[in-house]
């Protein structure tokens, strides 16, 4: 489960945690955005400090309805207290979590400042209900 | 795994992402593979397709380990849309 706060802006902010090339984690703080379709961005100085290796290239829409072309990363978030490799783009803003790292979890909001953000994996049928 | 950096600019990258997307790809996808992600190696044609945008990467690049990947979606102009921006012509559901 993943806890985080509506912030005064009424952001959606939660804490991710990063390994960088040699496996040190770190931490930072995200906003997840539900009109973003992918899975998480960064800014590059954030990407540079963990050392992330360049994958590949590939466009995003914006919300103006611009088009852009962005740098893709290989990274390596602890998510569900398991370490997932994750593509990210490089994005000049603070980081988003999208909908793909939310998939297969419920996204639970109380929208008000200081709110509760609760993501909770779904779990898989026949799986322990202790876990 | 060897570091591979990008040896063409944004611009060119796109257009022969792009052109060979439509040429080598767009015939051979399906209402099936809707929202999947194609990895394109730029410099040969070789691709791969999957629903997730890492496993694609990383299996043509297991491939190709010096591939220039041009990541597409299929049924969508862009990659990844960011700020919530639906295309008009695109159905709601």
């Amino acid at each position: 489960m993943v806890i985080g706060r509506i912030n005064a802006f009424y952001e959606a902010v939660i804490p991710i945690r990063l390994q960088d090339v040699k496996g040190i984690v770190h931490e930072f703080t995200a906003v997840v955005d539900t009109g973003f379709n992918g899975t998480l961005t960064l800014p590059s100085k954030t990407i540079a400090l963990l050392g992330l290796p360049w994958r590949t290239r590939g466009s995003a829409a914006l919300a103006d309805g611009s088009e852009g072309t962005f740098d893709i990363y290989a990274a390596t978030i602890l998510w569900d207290g398991l370490p997932r490799p994750i593509l990210v783009e490089a994005v000049e803003m603070m980081p988003l979590v999208g909908m793909r790292l939310l998939a297969d979890h419920d996204l639970q909001m109380r929208v008000q400042p200081g709110g509760a953000v609760k993501i909770v994996a779904v779990r898989k049928h026949g799986e322990s209900r202790t876990r | 795994m060897e570091a591979v950096k990008p040896r063409y600019g944004p611009a060119e990258f796109a257009q022969r992402g792009q052109t060979l997307y439509e040429q080598k790809v767009r015939g051979h996808v399906t209402d099936e593979d809707k929202g999947k992600f194609v990895a394109i190696d730029i410099e040969t044609g070789a691709y791969e397709l999957d629903s997730d945008d890492y496993a694609a990467t990383e299996r043509l690049l297991q491939r190709q380990p010096v591939a220039q990947i041009w990541l597409s979606r299929v049924g969508d102009r862009t990659t990844y849309r960011i700020g919530g921006c639906p295309p008009m012509e695109r159905s709601w559901s």
